[in-house]
């Protein structure tokens, strides 16, 4: 780069910015004192109600889990044994829903709007065809201790963790022709044994998370759930660390 | 340094008003809040160059605080941890605002603040913030945050969670990028 260019960018230090709104100030901070207090109070009826959370989490969860896995094999097992394969290797084609559907993020179907189009797109013109992924480059994108590598196929974007199993998908999210993909942010929490991704297709925004059994990264439905609609990494990570 | 300059303007306390915000002091992390609008609100609008949307992202970074700060691990600095939070509520801003096919344009609220530089050199700087915003996400947040904050390149990448190494490759890349429109 010229001498100039660099005097260039230099000037972008020297914007000057206007003092914020004084009255405006005030009434966003009486409003965040006010969600601290609530928040708090919820906190506290939280830790009123019963046993600790983290405990409770460990064992509840997977009790329930296999609960819910008996039943659902015991009510829809013959339909499903009778259903036609699915496409692929289980992609979900929709967010882990979180607890509130009200604000479940979905995907939309409808026609894109006109306008700027941005993230990756699955292969187009190749519907249908059989393609190894493993022919296909793989991208990576770097999150906060963490890479996540992936693949795009005409049908889905394969998930893999290139620093601990770089040739096995760790998790699928199917495309409909024509939808946009593309990674928005992850971390990793070593110490829980978490990764957490966050996808965007078209206009849904979702988390996703994958614990490790016996050094396998699977993806985790009830954690994915919690944190889908957390609006970045410092609310996701604080609702994980809340369990 | 702007983000250090900035930093001293909150009390010195700031560790122990986390501290006392984390452990459910309303005062404190009301404290806390107010030592860091500024902070929070100057980001911003380095970012949008919008007073009305600089101030939208202020309130939701300072809603979003009492349920972000329990994520706050001390890993890191927390006017960075803070920068990022305020980053990604810019970068949610930016997005609806594309999708509504509204493009982000600073011109005229730039050339006021501007107003006592010579007419030349704010038109200039007008052109180059407007050029810069328009990069791609990741290089446009690595130039921003080396020349617009004047951060060292260690401190944009803590900030943009990436190494060192990759925040230069995004500048070259801007500049390359740049080289033509400059």
């Amino acid at each position: 780069m010229s001498e100039a260019d660099r005097d260039h960018l230099q000037l972008l230090s020297e914007v000057r910015v206007p003092e914020p709104d004084p009255e405006v100030m005030k009434a966003v901070i009486a409003q965040s004192r006010e969600a601290f207090e609530i928040r708090k109070g919820r906190s506290v009826a939280k830790r009123w109600l019963g046993a600790p959370p983290r405990i409770a989490f460990r064992w509840l969860v997977p009790a329930a889990a296999g609960a819910f896995a008996v039943l659902a094999v015991m009510l829809f097992g013959p339909t499903l044994l009778n259903s036609p394969k699915p496409g692929g290797m289980g992609d979900s084609r929709v967010a882990d829903a979180p607890a509130d559907s009200n604000t479940a993020p979905t995907l939309s179907r409808e026609a894109d709007a006109p306008g700027t189009r941005f993230g990756a797109q699955g292969t187009q013109g190749r519907q249908g065809q059989q393609i190894d992924p493993q022919s296909l480059p793989m991208s990576v994108f770097t999150g906060e201790d963490i890479r996540i590598g992936f693949r795009l196929t005409p049908e889905s974007m394969l998930l893999y963790l290139p620093d601990v199993a770089p040739d096995t998908p760790v998790d699928s999210q199917g495309l409909l022709p024509g939808e946009e993909v593309e990674i928005l942010a992850a971390f990793a929490l070593p110490a829980e044994g978490v990764v957490a991704i966050r996808i965007r297709v078209d206009d849904a925004r979702f988390w996703r998370v994958y614990t490790a059994t016996d050094g396998v990264f699977t993806r985790e439905p009830e954690l994915s759930a919690l944190i889908s609609d957390a609006l970045d990494q410092a609310e996701a990570t604080q609702r994980l660390l809340n369990q | 340094m702007r983000l250090v300059n900035e930093r001293n303007e909150v009390p010195d306390s700031t560790d122990s008003l986390i501290h006392l915000a984390k452990s459910g002091d309303a005062t404190a992390f009301e404290r806390l809040v107010a030592g860091h609008y500024r902070f929070i609100y100057k980001a911003a609008f380095r970012w949008i160059g919008n007073q009305s949307d600089a101030e939208d992202v202020t309130q939701t970074v300072c809603l979003r605080l009492p349920d972000a700060l329990a994520g706050f691990n001390g890993r890191s600095k927390f006017t960075s941890w803070l920068y990022r939070v305020t980053l990604n509520a810019v970068r949610d801003l930016q997005r609806k605002n594309q999708r509504g096919t509204r493009l982000v344009d600073a011109v005229s609220v730039v050339s006021r603040t501007e107003a006592d530089a010579t007419q030349e050199q704010a038109l200039r700087v007008n052109d180059i913030w407007r050029i810069v915003r328009q990069l791609p996400e990741k290089q446009r947040d690595a130039i921003l945050l080396v020349f617009g904050e004047e951060m060292s390149q260690a401190e944009a990448a803590a900030i943009m969670g990436c190494k060192e190494v990759t925040v230069s490759w995004h500048i070259h890349n801007a500049r390359k990028s740049l080289k033509d429109l400059l």
